[in-house]
């Protein structure tokens, strides 16, 4: 694995905004850099990338048949009690989940290590599975990078697969989200044009458009049944959300389905390390109440079991001039875990973060991002990737 | 290979989401005779088209047990009883047929002659699945994926709207 310096194409603005790919730059700032792009082995992404993606995701469904099995972990979890058991039977009927991405820390020696799983909203996936994919086809045509090079990244592919089989034959999916929010649209904009290529009829709603019949079907605002709803809303919302009451009775389709609140709360990983302690892909972790934190010393992050792009993690380590590192941020009240310290990789001056995405239950490829600071935020940069091994 | 073979967006960038596939050149109009002297299809094509209207009509329009729930949706003077040519039987109520929906069968979609409702105190006509299809008579254009191309299927009113998002504002992870 390595950093390297690319040439910037001219004219990627332009290409990047007529595919819908919009929030390039945000804020001013780069999003998408292709200054730089990381290197790989083909024996290096299956061996420390795409194994442990698959061995990591069989851990998490041991996990959420532990946890949806357990009425206490799922408190401990703050997964509100009205829904333990729609959870429980969401998993017991195997409900039909979509993607989610890994994020791990990997430096190219010693194995990737599990920082959490972000398995109900992921987002950053257009510019990984399209525009990285564009990137690197360009890169090769203009004879910047060999010709046989190749990229884990097949999340396009499995994506429509994916929803030929959600769909099971010529059907209308409704899409719901935060519309005006730019990188949401676009991420329900790229998922709906991947079930049109899979044959089905698409809709787009506002989470807020979203009604319930009399037969507790959550409907449209054409009134229309909604048969599959995705919603690119984190579950943990909806379900303390008045509307959330519904999600227990209704007969419309989730995806990504009630058992993922198993999965996208950080209380997975302490469950995880107690399932299987010592496991290579794994950081030790432990609920913030677990006298076991001790054991940790005094290198350890605290995260909240709920929160999204780095907010609110607290880093302590006595070795930062300040002792502690911590990103502000709406989180935190349903409590907290302590994981211990992993610092992501260093390349030249900034950190690196690799996602790995699963489609269907299978890996799918990555995303690459980079930020100036150990803790990945908002303020990250998406850097494409190839495997070469020429 | 790691990596897709291919990767291509059919409706996303540059066209509009909801659409996809082909453009279908279509029509609503209130019956054959006003078809006709609109002169976009030919007497015949709108004559043939508005009895197989009606005849799915007759079949199939959305039914109701009582009068009164009938008329509280299609208005007073809105409703007729369905007969023994109805699905469900005689001894109901149907709404009256207020146009149908008219075009030319392509590759992709299976455009057939659709009876359209109009809901009390609404212009729009809706199909027997309550899908809207046009806001007025004349002539328009459907991607082959709308709905309204969709049969028609059991379809209630909801009873109350309020949906989620009082709590994430920006849910990216």
């Amino acid at each position: 694995m390595k950093r390297v310096r690319m040439p910037e194409r001219a004219d990627w603005k332009a290409d990047a905004d007529a595919c819908g790919f919009n929030v390039h730059t945000m804020d001013g700032r780069r999003y998408w850099d292709e200054r730089y792009a990381y290197a790989f082995r083909m024996s290096e992404i299956e061996t420390m990338v795409e194994d442990p993606t698959a061995e990591l995701l069989s851990l998490c469904y041991s996990a959420v048949a532990e946890i949806s099995n357990s009425p206490a972990l799922m408190s401990k979890m703050a997964i509100p009690e009205d829904f333990q058991s729609a959870v429980a039977r969401s998993w017991r009927n195997r409900d039909k989940d979509l993607y989610g991405r890994f994020d791990l820390a990997y430096d190219g020696s010693g194995p990737a290590k599990l920082f959490e799983f972000n398995a109900d909203t992921p987002t950053s996936l257009f510019e990984a599975a399209v525009f990285q994919w564009y990137w690197l086809e360009d890169m090769k045509t203009r004879g910047n990078i060999p010709a046989g090079a190749d990229q884990f990244n097949s999340v396009h592919e499995r994506l429509i697969a994916a929803f030929r089989l959600l769909a099971g034959g010529p059907t209308t999916l409704h899409f719901a989200g935060l519309l005006d929010v730019a990188e949401d649209r676009m991420t329900l904009e790229y998922l709906a044009d991947c079930a049109v290529q899979a044959g089905c009829a698409t809709k787009l709603l506002e989470m807020n458009d979203l009604g319930i019949d009399e037969d507790e079907w959550l409907t449209d605002l054409g009134d229309q049944r909604i048969n599959t709803l995705f919603k690119l809303y984190p579950l943990e919302d909806m379900v303390r959300e008045p509307f959330g009451k519904h999600l227990v009775t209704t007969r419309t389709r989730m995806v990504e389905p009630l058992w993922k609140l198993t999965l996208s709360n950080k209380g997975l990983m302490p469950v995880l390390w107690d399932m299987f302690p010592g496991h290579p892909n794994l950081l030790p972790a432990f609920f913030h109440d677990d006298p076991r934190v001790s054991s940790l010393g005094d290198r350890h992050v605290i995260k909240p079991l709920l929160s999204r792009e780095g907010a609110n993690i607290t880093m302590v380590d006595p070795a930062m001039a300040t002792g502690t590192l911590s990103v502000e941020g709406p989180y935190g009240e349903e409590g907290h875990i302590v994981q211990a310290l992993h610092m992501l990789p260093r390349f030249d001056d900034v950190w690196t973060l690799i996602g790995s995405w699963v489609v269907a239950g299978q890996p799918a490829g990555i995303g690459i991002r980079e930020d100036d600071t150990s803790i990945t935020g908002e303020t990250a940069r998406f850097v494409p990737h190839y495997i070469d091994d020429a | 290979m790691k990596k897709s073979v291919s990767v291509s967006l059919l409706v996303m960038g540059t066209a509009a989401l909801s659409g996809c596939g082909e453009k279908v050149d279509t029509a609503v109009y209130t019956n054959a005779d006003t078809c006709t002297s609109a002169g976009i299809y030919g007497r015949e094509k709108c004559r043939s088209d508005f009895e197989a209207a009606k005849r799915e009509h007759e079949l199939n329009a959305p039914i109701f047990a009582a009068e009164a729930d009938c008329q509280q949706q299609f208005g007073l003077n809105g409703c007729q009883p369905s007969n023994d040519k109805h699905a469900a039987g005689s001894g109901h109520y149907v709404p009256l047929m207020s146009g149908y929906l008219i075009g030319r069968f392509t590759q992709q979609s299976a455009l057939w002659p659709q009876p359209l409702y109009q809901m009390d105190g609404h212009s729009a006509y809706r199909n027997a699945a309550g899908v809207l299809v046009a806001e007025k008579p004349g002539r328009f254009t459907l991607w082959s994926t709308s709905r309204a191309f969709e049969k028609p299927e059991a379809n209630r009113m909801t009873l109350k709207r309020g949906g989620f998002g009082q709590r994430a504002k920006h849910i990216g992870s």
